[in-house]
C-alpha cells in the first residue's frame, strides 16, 4: 500500500517534470508523457473499482500501453527498423487474439499473460535501441539523451517482470500468500522504471 | 506437495527475474563502458591529428618565412645594389652634364630612384624574418601603413590603447603576418579607401581590430579564400581568437584576440 503511494507520487513527478521541460523534450519522449498520463489514469481507476473491473482495467491497460510504446519506438528508431515494430505489434495482437479465442472470459480474468507478450516485444525493441545507440557518432552524449535513461528503465523492468506476469495465475491458485509476498518485486521494478523515466525527463535535451 | 511446488515456482520467478535484471544491468554497463572507451580513443586520435596539423602548419610557415627571408636578402643585396649603382651613375652624369634640361631630367630620375630604393628597403624589411622579430609590433605596423599611405590610394589610422606587454618573437612574427595578410586582402579585394587599426592592451590580452570602409561581403555566402585561410591557420598557431564581421556595403572588421598568459614566463 505504502509502495503504491510512492509509485503514484513518482508518476506525478514524472508528469510535472515532463510539462516543465516540454519544450526541450524530443518527440519520442513526448509520447512517453502520453503513456504516463494513461498509466496514471488507469492506476486511479484500478484503485477505485472492484476486483473484476480491476482485471478488466489491467487487460485494457496493456494493449494501450503497448500502443504508446509502439509510438515511442516508432519515433525513436531508425525508419529501417520499423519492420520490427510492425512485427512486434502483429505478434502481440495475434497472441492476444489467440488467448481470447482459447478463453472468452480472458479480459475479465485476473492474469497478466498479455503483459508477458508486451514484455517480450518491448524488450526486443529496447535491444534495437541499444544496438542503434552503440553505432551513433562518438561525439553523441548519452547523458543528455533521455531515451538512454528510458531504455535503461525498459531493459530492467520488462524482462524483469516476464516470469512474474507469466506464472502469477498459477502461483496465486496454489499459494496466494506466497504470491502476495512476491508482489513487492513488481512494485520495486515499477519504482525503478519511473525513477529512470524521471531522470530521462530531467536530462533530455532536444538539440535543434 | 502443493506447498513445495509453489516454493519451487517462487524460486524460479525470483531467480529468473534476478538473472534478467542482472543481464539488463550488465548490458547497460557494457554500453556505458564501450562508449567511454570509444570516446577516449576518439579524443586521443583528435589530439594526435591536431598535433600533426600544427606541426605541418609550423613546417609550412617556416618554409614560407625562409622564402620571405631569401627574397628580402635578394631584394636588398641584388636589386637594391643595382638601383644604388644606377643612382650613383646618375649623379656622375649630373655632374658632367652642362645641359640644364638634361640635368633636370637626371635630377627627376634620381628622385625616382630614391623612391624605388626606399620602397624596396621597406619591402625588404617587412619580408625579413629577423628584422620583424627584432622590432616591436607597433613599428612593423607603422612601416606597413606608411607603405600603403605612400600609394595615395589609402588613408590609415593606427591607435594603441593600454600598456603594451611583451609578446614572444615567434608569436609576434605570426601576428604581424596575420596583419600583413589582412591588409593585403583589403588592398586586393575590399575596394576600400580608409583603414583603421586599433590595438587595445589589457592586463592579460591584446585585442586588435582592423576595419576598412570597403565593399564588405556576405560571410555566409562567401567561401574562404587562400588569404583568409592563411589568417585562420596562423591564428590557430598562436592560440589567438580570430573573428570577421562584414556585410555587403558596410566594410569589414577583422578582430584578433591574443591572450597574454603563454608569454608571461618568456618575459
Amino acid at each position: 500500500m505504502f509502495l503504491w503511494y510512492i509509485y503514484i507520487l513518482l508518476l506525478l513527478l514524472n508528469l510535472v517534470f515532463a510539462l516543465i521541460r516540454w519544450g526541450k523534450l524530443r518527440t519520442p519522449i513526448k509520447w512517453l508523457f502520453g503513456l504516463l498520463c494513461w498509466v496514471f489514469l488507469i492506476e486511479i481507476f484500478r484503485k477505485l473499482c472492484d476486483e473484476q473491473w480491476k482485471s478488466f482495467g489491467t487487460h485494457l491497460n496493456i494493449p494501450i500501453e503497448m500502443m504508446f510504446q509502439f509510438l515511442y519506438f516508432y519515433y525513436l528508431l531508425n525508419k529501417k527498423k520499423r519492420i520490427f515494430l510492425y512485427g512486434g505489434l502483429t505478434f502481440f495482437f495475434t497472441a492476444l487474439f489467440v488467448a481470447w479465442n482459447v478463453d472468452n472470459d480472458f479480459f475479465w480474468q485476473k492474469n497478466f499473460i498479455d503483459g508477458v507478450f508486451m514484455d517480450v516485444c518491448i524488450t526486443f525493441w529496447t535491444g534495437l535501441f541499444f544496438y542503434e545507440l552503440i553505432q551513433k557518432p562518438i561525439r553523441y552524449n548519452i547523458n543528455i539523451d533521455g531515451n538512454f535513461w528510458v531504455n535503461c528503465g525498459n531493459i530492467l523492468y520488462y524482462p524483469g517482470t516476464i516470469l512474474l506476469f507469466g506464472l502469477n495465475r498459477y502461483l496465486e491458485s496454489v499459494n496466494p500468500e506466497l504470491w502476495q509476498n512476491l508482489r513487492p518485486l513488481n512494485y520495486f521494478l515499477n519504482l525503478l522504471i519511473y525513477v529512470l523515466y524521471l531522470i530521462a525527463f530531467i536530462m533530455d535535451r532536444n538539440k535543434k | 506437495m502443493h506447498h513445495q511446488q509453489s516454493n519451487e515456482i517462487a524460486i524460479a520467478i525470483l531467480g529468473g527475474s534476478a538473472i534478467f535484471i542482472f543481464l539488463g544491468i550488465t548490458l547497460i554497463f557494457l554500453i556505458i563502458i564501450y562508449r567511454r572507451k570509444q570516446q577516449e580513443y576518439f579524443n586521443q586520435k583528435l589530439i594526435l591529428e591536431e598535433n600533426f596539423r600544427k606541426e605541418l602548419l609550423q613546417a609550412q610557415l617556416e618554409t614560407q618565412e625562409q622564402t620571405f627571408h631569401s627574397l628580402s636578402q635578394e631584394l636588398h643585396d641584388n636589386i637594391g645594389q643595382v638601383l644604388s649603382l644606377a643612382k650613383l651613375n646618375m649623379s656622375v652624369i649630373e655632374m658632367n652634364s652642362i645641359d640644364t634640361e638634361s640635368n633636370e631630367m637626371v635630377s627627376q630620375t634620381k628622385n625616382l630612384l630614391n623612391i624605388a630604393i626606399n620602397d624596396l628597403r621597406d619591402i625588404s624589411k617587412t619580408l625579413n624574418t629577423e628584422y620583424v622579430k627584432e622590432k616591436d609590433i607597433k613599428e612593423s605596423i607603422d612601416r606597413e601603413l606608411a607603405m600603403l599611405r605612400r600609394t595615395r590610394k589609402f588613408s590609415a589610422d593606427f591607435t594603441i590603447n593600454g600598456t603594451p606587454f611583451f609578446i614572444k618573437a615567434e608569436r609576434r612574427l605570426i601576428l604581424y603576418r596575420i596583419i600583413q595578410e589582412s591588409l593585403n586582402n583589403i588592398v586586393k579585394h575590399a575596394g576600400a579607401t580608409h583603414i583603421v587599426i586599433d590595438m587595445s592592451y589589457t592586463d592579460n590580452r591584446l585585442d586588435i581590430k582592423i576595419t576598412d570602409n570597403g565593399n564588405g561581403f556576405d560571410i555566409e555566402k562567401t567561401r574562404d579564400g587562400i588569404g583568409l585561410m592563411n589568417i585562420k591557420q596562423r591564428s590557430a598557431m598562436i592560440d589567438s581568437k580570430f573573428n570577421i564581421e562584414s556585410k555587403p556595403g558596410t566594410g569589414t572588421t577583422l578582430s584578433i584576440t591574443l591572450t597574454r598568459d603563454i608569454d608571461i614566463n618568456a618575459e
